[in-house]
């Protein structure tokens, strides 16, 4: 089955371990992530979800004294390679937060931030790019008439498509999404959902969620972790229906966690 | 409704929770009203500046009908006012009972009538000259005594001088004039050995004026022999015979008057008389009266029109010669052809009547501090010599003396805030200087050149300050190693306690000296560390990543900092050698080449170079504000968000974009407020100030001079300003000012911060 997998996996994860300073949170991870396909992450609070999410495109390098054992390969490459280039990793592998953060900056500044920072100043190339992502992120109705306006008067569900829409400006080939519809009503949280679907045609989606019925519904595969050990990885509805852990079976029947 | 016990409150939960509030409120109250309190003590003490003269009537009395008096005089303590008779009696008027008594008559000993009288109150001199030709000069001197429990002033008079100028003409062979003569005006200056004496004589043929020099041997014990030195007759320009002669107190300027209203200006030393310059004032009117105000520099003149206005004796444009110039212009008066004049002591005052209208004017000002009017036309006015009384007689022969309160006449928003003409000056200036060396000096007390100051400290403070601050504060909170943050915090808050008064000194004692030949190693400096910086940055740039990881996150200055020491020792050293290549000018004394850059940049731009200069004032109140700037900029910048951090990382920034795009506009704020607290510091500072300038007042904006700001002024004047005197107030008025500016300052902050923060708010 691996082999199988390995022919179109994007990102690979060998035998990773990670470290917060001497207490150790993941412990010897494999998983390989396929392309276009949305891959959940599940498992109890504190098991250690965002660290392996946010390892996948180096933001945990924020982290004083964090440590980590074995590799990450993105397209084949080590992203903790010296020479890997953390910039452009980063813009390849978006990243959308579990707390909506848009800059306190007009709708239009927040979608076109990624391009900016490239160097980008060709209007033409910034509207489209505002258009088409925002599109992509199903908020262009709603805001075309106030691009101009601060992020903020925008309601939360809004604000995290806003995310959404940034982190899909760069044309990343992989978005990272921690609990993205944690802050939000069932109606955006529908909306979101909706949106993954489009979205996971041309990106590869790796989502943390805590919502069973949200991975079963979103995902093509779904890792199970557990105490910062993967449990279990396969394609969701063979997790969802015929769990091969018996931990992975108490968890999505909420017998804890 | 019901509560359940176990919800309600504790009494004592709800009592100190009352009481605290209340505590609270007063608190706040309490910190308001002082604040007010103090606006309102300040106020008080400046409000009186801008008030005019107030006058309260003491007497009045009506004089004998028979009595026609030719002048009034008013003692030092308004007690005794004399008034002389038309036929030369001096008499005095009680104030009990307005009874006049006779002291003295000045023509007794001197042959003929009564024909010309004139009254110096500077040197208190009374002339008089006869249908004889005939002078005397009555010197009055006051003796004070206990009269009951009142002091009394018992006048003396004593002759002077007295010539026969008849006799005087005869002797020096001046051609006899014809038929009946008499004396029409008369003047007389002492001042120092020189006395002057002029004198007109009006005969058939019409005016001739001379000029009695006397000479006075000196001695050991003061006045010696007084010997006749010389005798010439004033004339214009084409000739013209003079009608008029006015004296100032130095006894070196004497200006006559023409027949045609042309006044000439003679100018004396020890070689003669040299006629200077011609003037005329007036258009169309007459001059009728002219007179020298006090300190002998202007010279005051009112046209039969009513019009009214001062010449001066002002450096010309050329600024080669003291020559007379129109400098002030008063409110017309009623026109007349007799005006009623009397001048201060004490400062540039002067009373004028004409007809029945009466006005208090101030020279330097041109304000009218009193306006009085009379039931009759007024005929003789008089200031008492300390400013304090003033008298009038009316052509009813009504006698007034009134007590004047008039504590600052020199105030007004035009001598605070305003451009004034000073004596001496060639234009109209802003100009600070509180006190001269003389009693006749006009102080000069435009605040203008103080908040200049202060704008300009501030200016050069902020300039050197601010970037070092923001930029460290940037790079401690976005780009420094964890560890070492929490030793630079510190150790800035330290240096923000450092007491001023020690910046100060080493500015003065240690930079000031340092750096006042050291100017091109400066500017080398300025120009070496932003491109070493830059160049290092490339460098490091191109490293290949595993010699960069050598060094862990945030310790890169380890290599930066020695290669920046370097660069700063380069070009110190350098310096001298880069003077020598850019900065060369040809010395004036010796005509030589030489590399001083002192030199250079007075020749090049026209402006002095001092060693105290704006510079060292900028670097030593800079670091009085870096530390302040720095704390609060680096607490607001820290505070961004993380999650705002690591979007921007996640979209690809780099870390300077994300510090320069998104940490930096949303800090903006707080990093603006950082800045207003550190100029607000820089505006009020001043022991900095105060010793590592000159403190001249001078409005330029050259950084190579100093300055004086409102702050150093009030350090440096308070001891000197008399309790409730004029500058006392002044300084307060500074001070007020200086408030005023911190509270504007601090207002538009407060709205801007409030502005900026509703725009880069975050969640
Ligand atoms: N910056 C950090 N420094 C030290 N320890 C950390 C840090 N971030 C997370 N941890 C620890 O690592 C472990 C895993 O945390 P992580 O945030 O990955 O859990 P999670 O699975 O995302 O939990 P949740 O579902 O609650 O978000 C936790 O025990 C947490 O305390
Ligand atoms: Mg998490």
């Amino acid at each position: 089955m691996d082999q199988e997998h390995s022919k179109s996996s994007i990102v690979e994860i060998k035998n990773f371990s990670f470290f917060y300073g001497e207490s150790q949170t993941l412990y010897d991870i494999n998983l390989s992530i396929q392309e276009k396909c949305v891959t959940a992450l599940i498992g109890p609070s504190g098991c250690g979800k965002s660290t392996l999410i946010r390892s996948i495109n180096r933001m945990n390098d924020l982290v004083e004294e964090a440590r980590h054992q074995g590799e990450i390969l993105f397209q084949g490459d080590n992203i903790y390679h010296p020479n890997m280039e953390v910039i452009s990793l980063r813009k390849r592998i978006g990243m959308v937060f579990q707390k909506y953060n848009p800059f306190p900056k007009s709708i239009y500044e927040n979608v076109i931030f990624g391009l900016r920072v490239a160097g980008i100043r060709d209007s033409k190339i910034l509207e489209e790019t505002v258009e088409k992502s925002l599109k992509g992120a199903a908020l262009w109705d709603e805001v075309k008439d106030r691009l101009h306006e601060s992020a903020f008067s925008l309601s939360g569900g809004q604000m995290q498509r806003l995310c959404i829409a940034r982190a899909i400006a760069n044309e990343p080939e992989v978005i990272l999404m921690d609990e993205p519809c944690s802050a939000l009503d069932p109606i955006a949280t529908a909306k979101v959902e909706d949106l993954l679907h489009e979205l996971s045609k041309k990106y590869t989606i790796v989502i943390v969620t805590h919502n069973m019925q949200q991975a079963g519904r979103v995902s093509n595969y779904t890792a199970f972790l557990f105490m910062g050990k993967l449990i279990e990885f396969g394609s969701t509805s063979d997790l969802f229906t015929t769990p091969r852990e018996k931990k992975t079976e108490e968890y999505i029947t909420g017998r804890f966690g | 409704m019901n509560i359940p016990e176990r919800f309600k409150p504790s009494r004592s939960v709800l009592m100190i929770d009352q009481w605290m509030t209340r505590f609270i409120r007063f608190g706040g109250m309490s910190l308001i009203i002082a604040v007010f309190g103090i606006c309102f003590f300040i106020l008080s003490q400046v409000i009186p500046l801008f008030g005019g003269a107030e006058i309260t009537l003491l007497h009045q009395f009506k004089l004998d009908s028979h009595f026609k008096p030719l002048t009034l005089i008013l003692d030092e303590w308004g007690e005794l006012p004399l008034f002389v008779n038309e036929n030369g009696e001096v008499r005095s008027i009680s104030q009990k009972d307005g009874r006049t008594t006779l002291l003295i008559n000045l023509v007794s000993d001197l042959k003929g009538n009564l024909t010309a009288l004139r009254y110096e109150p500077e040197q208190n001199n009374l002339l008089v000259g006869t249908d004889a030709l005939e002078i005397a000069v009555y010197r009055i001197d006051y003796e004070r005594f206990q009269d009951g429990d009142q002091m009394q002033g018992n006048p003396s008079f004593h002759k002077i001088q007295s010539y026969s100028i008849e006799k005087l003409l005869r002797e020096n062979l001046f051609k006899s004039l014809k038929g009946k003569t008499f004396i029409t005006d008369l003047a007389y200056v002492e001042s120092g050995s020189r006395k002057i004496i002029a004198s007109t004589i009006k005969s058939e043929e019409g005016y001739h004026s001379y000029l009695i020099k006397l000479k006075e041997a000196s001695s050991l014990l003061g006045g010696g022999e007084v010997t006749f030195d010389g005798l010439d007759e004033l004339k214009g320009k084409a000739g013209e015979n003079i009608q008029k002669v006015y004296v100032n107190n130095l006894a070196d300027a004497v200006v006559g008057l023409d027949a045609t209203g042309t006044f000439f200006y003679y100018w004396l030393d020890s070689d003669g008389i040299k006629l200077k310059q011609s003037f005329v004032p007036f258009d169309e009117e007459k001059p009728i009266f002219a007179d020298f105000l006090l300190g002998g520099n202007s010279f005051y003149i009112i046209g039969g029109e009513g019009s009214n206005l001062i010449y001066s004796l002002n450096l010309d444009k050329n600024g080669e010669e003291r020559l007379f110039q129109k400098t002030k212009q008063f409110n017309h008066l009623v026109p007349t052809s007799s005006y009623a004049f009397a001048k201060s002591l004490r400062n540039k005052a002067f009373l004028v009547a004409a007809e029945k209208e009466i006005s208090l004017r101030y020279a330097t000002t041109e304000n009218i501090r009193w306006e009085g009017e009379s039931l009759v036309p007024i005929q003789h006015v008089a200031l008492s010599r300390k400013y304090e009384h003033l008298a009038y007689l009316d052509s009813a022969n009504q006698f007034s003396l009134y007590k004047l309160n008039d504590p600052h006449p020199e105030g007004g928003w035009r001598t605070f805030f305003g451009k004034i003409w000073y004596e001496g000056a060639s234009n109209p200036e802003y100009a600070w200087q509180s006190t001269g060396g003389t009693d006749d000096f006009e102080p000069k007390l435009s605040l203008i050149p103080l908040i200049f100051g202060t704008l300009k400290g501030t200016l050069y403070a902020m300039l050197f300050s601010f970037p070092i601050a923001f930029i460290a504060a940037l790079y401690t909170s976005e780009f420094l190693h964890p560890r070492l943050k929490k030793i630079v915090k510190p150790t800035m808050e330290v240096m923000a306690s450092l007491p001023s008064v020690i910046l100060g000194f080493i500015g003065a004692f240690w930079l000031a000296p340092l750096l006042s030949d050291r100017v091109p190693s400066l500017i080398l400096i300025l120009i070496f560390l932003p491109l070493v910086a830059v160049f290092l940055g490339i460098i490091w740039a191109q490293l290949p990543n595993q010699l960069r990881r050598i060094l862990p996150k945030g310790m890169e200055f380890f290599i930066s900092i020695p290669v920046l020491l370097l660069a700063i020792f380069l070009a110190w050293k350098l310096g001298p050698l880069f003077e020598l290549i850019v900065f060369t000018v040809i010395d004036p004394t010796t005509g030589q080449v030489i590399a001083d850059f002192g030199t250079w940049w007075s020749q090049i731009t026209g402006l002095p170079f001092e060693q105290r200069n704006s510079l060292i004032v900028g670097i030593a109140m800079g670091f009085a504000v870096i530390p302040i700037i720095f704390t609060i900029s680096e607490d607001s910048l820290a505070q961004v968000p993380l999650s705002l951090r690591s979007a921007s990382l996640a979209c690809g920034a780099s870390r300077w974009q994300t510090a320069i795009r998104v940490v930096v506009p949303t800090a903006a704020a707080g990093v603006f407020s950082a800045t207003m607290v550190g100029l607000g510091r820089a505006v009020g500072e001043t022991m900095i100030v105060l010793m590592a300038t000159g403190n001249t007042p001078i409005m330029e904006w050259n950084i190579f001079s100093g300055m004086r700001t409102l702050s150093a002024n009030l350090a440096v004047e308070l001891p000197e300003a008399p309790f409730h005197g004029t500058l006392y107030r002044v300084l307060f008025l500074g001070g007020l000012i200086l408030f005023l500016m911190t509270f504007i300052v601090n207002t538009i902050a407060e709205l801007l911060r409030q502005y900026i923060r509703e725009r880069y708010k975050t969640l």
